[in-house]
């Protein structure tokens, strides 16, 4: 990470038996949110996992689009599954407004709070990078716009570098995200603003 | 009394009528009925001879489970997890699997004398392979999405076993359980006929030889009844309060 906070990651080309499914690339990450988009099957949950994979220096959290919450714990236990500080959980609970879920069970919950709740345990492991895979998808109005919120405000609070796996650009403007695309056989990382 | 109880209360008084009934138009040497049953249990109960060997059996029982449990349980996590190994040990697991208790037991009777351990070990050995057949199929059925949750989280050993595995395993444990329970004292009582000098195989064999229809039928029903007793007051509350999260959820 350079002094201005900036994060830079890389990943290899990828191949899947004789086909290469991703080119190589490099990309700088500023804090706050960079939103990458492209069609579906084009390889960016393979990108996200690439990056993971290959940035051991970096602590990156991979949030995957389905939330693996655990089903038998409460979110609470959930969430003390992966740290110790109750007081920390309790801020990033009230945060993304899920403090009157602790005790539920995922099953209980929407998904929509499933989604957000799998994003507070990603907070726990205070990453410097941390990667959202379609966090939207499936999610009706309402709960992307509190997921939205939730990120804006994520913004203020923490100094920290996320990437938003989407194709849907537009759930996303309000955050003024630094926007690539990733697109081609094999699929390449654009800037697009 | 709630209607579950009145429909198992009712349901026995059935089953004891149509007992009556049959007993009625039988021989009572081959079939009695309820009446002289229930007199013979008394009789062996005041005796002390019931519970001597009743006790004797369910120790048997539990030692020969666990053990099966312990092996069965291990072997069948590593046949589940490693496809390697599975691909080896499989076709001797199923061998044990298909081999007739009475051959295992006669080995181990000759192998270790007719001791009490040679009969558990017959036991466990043969009861063995259906655990590890029920806990391979729940390894296999792991979600990986959890698996790979874990090592993103860097859950330890133990957290990985406690929340990971061992809730995903939860219900081919409860099946090994009732399954392997089940067979496990029915077996016991072949070892023991075999031999053995007390128990509930052995008073069984002990009464045929005497012709006393109605002390084996005490012998059988005590058992069942230890065991249901097991079945309510231990498993199905374990059960109940492991798979409260099932409830839970369903009442969302």
């Amino acid at each position: 990470m350079s002094k201005d906070g900036v994060l830079t990651v890389i990943w290899p080309d990828w191949w899947f038996g004789e086909d290469q499914i991703l080119v190589a690339g490099k990309l700088n990450l500023n804090p706050g949110i960079s939103l990458i988009s492209g069609p579906s099957g084009f390889g960016k949950t393979t990108l996200l996992r690439n990056i993971s994979s290959n940035n051991p220096a970096l602590c990156s959290i991979l949030v995957f689009q389905e939330p693996t919450l655990l089903p038998w714990l409460t979110l609470d236990q959930n969430l003390l599954l992966v740290t110790k500080s109750i007081s920390d959980s309790e801020y990033w609970l009230d945060v993304f407004g899920l403090t009157d879920c602790r005790t539920l069970r995922p099953g209980q919950m929407s998904l929509g709070m499933q989604r957000r709740a799998a994003i507070v345990r990603g907070l726990l492991k205070n990453p410097t990078l941390l990667m959202l895979d379609e966090p939207t998808a499936s999610l009706d109005q309402n709960n992307i716009d509190k997921l939205v919120l939730c990120l804006t405000e994520l913004q203020e609070l923490k100094d920290i570098s996320i990437i938003v796996v989407s194709h849907q650009q537009e759930h996303f403007r309000t955050l003024n995200p630094d926007s690539f695309e990733l697109n081609g056989r094999p699929a390449e990382l654009k800037r697009i603003n | 009394m709630n209607s579950d109880s009145v429909s198992t209360l009712g349901s026995l008084a059935a089953l004891a009528g149509l007992w009556a009934l049959v007993a009625f138009f039988s021989d009572p040497l081959v079939l009695p009925g309820p009446l002289p049953v229930l007199e013979a249990f008394i009789k062996e109960f005041q005796s002390g001879e019931l519970i001597h060997h009743l006790v004797a059996t369910l120790k048997r029982v539990i030692y020969a489970f666990c053990l099966a449990w312990l092996v069965g349980g291990l072997i069948g996590f590593f046949l589940g997890r490693f496809q390697d190994l599975d691909r080896i040990v499989w076709l001797w697991v199923s061998t044990f699997l298909n081999m007739p208790a009475l051959v295992i037991m006669v080995i181990c009777y000759l192998a270790l004398g007719m001791t009490e351990t040679a009969a558990i070990i017959a036991v466990a050995i043969n009861k063995a392979p259906l655990i590890s057949v029920n806990l391979r199929d729940g390894v296999r059925q792991f979600d990986p999405k959890y698996d790979e949750f874990a090592k993103t989280y860097g859950l330890n050993r133990w957290q990985i076993i406690r929340y990971i595995w061992l809730p995903q395993l939860e219900p081919f444990l409860f099946t090994a359980l009732r399954t392997g329970l089940s067979l496990t004292w029915k077996v016991i009582l072949v070892v023991e006929l075999l031999g053995r000098s007390s128990g509930v195989g052995f008073q069984i064999h002990l009464y045929f030889q005497l012709f006393q229809v109605d002390v084996i039928l005490v012998y059988a029903f005590s058992f069942i009844i230890v065991m249901q007793t097991i079945e309510l007051i231990l498993v199905r509350p374990v059960e109940k309060y492991v798979q409260r999260w099932r409830i839970d959820s369903n009442l969302a």
